[in-house]
């Protein structure tokens, strides 16, 4: 590099508009660990363990009822998986390996595994055969495994089934769970279905369907929930609320738009 | 530990290292803060998402470079906006200037280098800026740009020419700001 070129970056660096190290590090900003919250679903303060145990711990609560394309299905808690919004996809059969984690999809935790091989995010050649299990952290794990192999048996692990329409080992869907009544901070019915009927009519974006939901929990005086948006897929561009009462959040997930199949 | 937290502290390492630095980023590109937070917000979640991808050595250049593609998708939607005010025969809002909070140098050479940039190709000034604001090697630059290590030294080779010949020509408008070379090459190769 020329004399020449060396003052023409000296003359770059000293127009440069915003000095870094005048900035906040993430843990000096509100805002910084405030998106790491919404993004993550856990506490920036506290370990990532500990944080996601707050969805997994025994005798969670929770209901978790997601609405989209006009219908409403409510999900049973299962004693093995209790993360219902996730699922970890492993590219080898054993838990050190390389893993994705991706939004579940309804069709089941293996074809949402699927879909990531398909896609190429964990492999060449399409999808193995893929086992689901339930880890001890209750999330599901989406293992490749040999044909009439027990992958899940191996590591110790119960097995879901494949076809599950849920992230739910042992209990099937039910058509409605309802939230006791009696329990402190629950939200009512009412709030629920004012809540869904506002992102029902339309397609709304996280942060869109964040303001909606926010206004009517303001109407109705609920100031105990806060709603944390989750990474929406490609194709599931659209809010649909979830209500995890325990957590005292409404979880947003992405579907697809209203109408498409 | 499991993969499930690997994943989760492997993302939180990646915040904590970068956040800083993606949102200097941004708000060097931006017109305000809260559009910069914007940005910000859609490069991390592209990163939760897609954390499995993101390459160990290039981290900063795999975000930077989504950030380039967030922030270009913003400018195509202030266009279409701006186009459609003018279909409606409004005058488009004036965009508020650049809050330079942290600015670092605000003297009037550093405002001409500033222009000077403004007036290059956006694909010169945003090679000089990775390499010079970013502070990017050449290969953390060839990531962001998705290009090679070589056409990154070309294009910065280039883009420093045109940036000279600009500075020369505001010097010889104003005599304010002072090339130290007096050779400034006109080298208009694409």
């Amino acid at each position: 590099m020329s004399d020449t070129d060396h003052d023409l970056d000296n003359l770059l660096r000293a127009a440069n508009p915003v000095d870094e190290d005048r900035l906040p590090l993430p843990s000096e900003s509100p805002g910084a660990q405030l998106l790491y919250e919404k993004i993550t679903g856990t506490p920036y303060s506290g370990s990532a363990r500990r944080a996601r145990r707050r969805w997994a711990g025994p005798g969670l609560a929770a209901v978790l009822a997601v609405a989209g394309g006009g219908a409403v299905a409510a999900y049973a808690i299962s004693s093995h998986v209790s993360s219902h919004l996730a699922v970890t996809c492993y590219a080898a059969p054993n838990l050190e390996s390389r893993a994705l984690i991706v939004p579940a999809e309804a069709a089941g935790p293996v074809a949402t595994c699927s879909r990531a091989w398909v896609d190429g995010r964990l492999g060449t050649g399409g999808p193995p055969l893929l086992v689901a299990c339930a880890t001890p952290q209750g999330v599901a794990a989406v293992l490749p495994s040999a044909p009439g192999g027990d992958v899940c048996g191996q590591l110790g692990l119960p097995a879901l089934p494949a076809g599950a329409t849920s992230l739910t080992s042992t209990t099937p869907p039910t058509a409605a769970s309802t939230p006791p009544t009696d329990a402190p901070g629950t939200m009512s019915p009412g709030v629920r279905d004012a809540i869904i009927t506002a992102l029902r009519a339309t397609c709304l974006t996280s942060a869109q369907a964040e303001l909606s939901i926010t206004k009517v929990l303001a109407k109705a005086n609920v100031n105990w929930a806060v709603v944390t948006p989750t990474p929406f897929p490609p194709g599931r561009p659209c809010a649909s609320p979830g209500f995890d009462e325990e957590a005292k959040q409404v979880v947003l997930t992405g579907i697809p738009p209203p109408g498409s199949s | 530990m499991t993969a499930v937290d690997h994943v989760e502290q492997r993302y939180r390492l990646l915040f904590e290292r970068h956040w800083r630095r993606v949102f200097a980023y941004a708000l060097r590109r931006s017109t305000n803060r809260a559009a910069a937070e914007d940005v910000v917000a859609d490069v991390f979640l592209t990163a939760w998402r897609r954390v499995g991808d993101i390459p160990d050595d290039y981290e900063l250049a795999w975000l930077l470079a989504v950030a380039r593609k967030v922030l270009a998708n913003a400018y195509r939607g202030d266009a279409r906006r701006d186009r459609l005010l003018a279909r409606l025969h409004q005058a488009a809002p004036a965009l508020p200037a650049p809050e330079v909070e942290a600015a670092a140098d605000e003297s009037e050479a550093a405002e001409q280098v500033r222009a000077a940039l403004g007036r290059l190709r956006e694909a010169d000034a945003e090679i000089l800026q990775l390499a010079n604001w970013e502070q990017l090697p050449h290969a953390q630059i060839a990531v962001v740009l998705d290009c090679t290590v070589n056409a990154v030294a070309i294009r910065l080779h280039r883009a420093r020419q045109r940036l000279s010949d600009e500075l020369a020509k505001e010097s010889g408008r104003t005599g304010h700001i002072e090339p130290t070379s007096p050779t400034f090459s006109s080298d208009t190769t694409p």
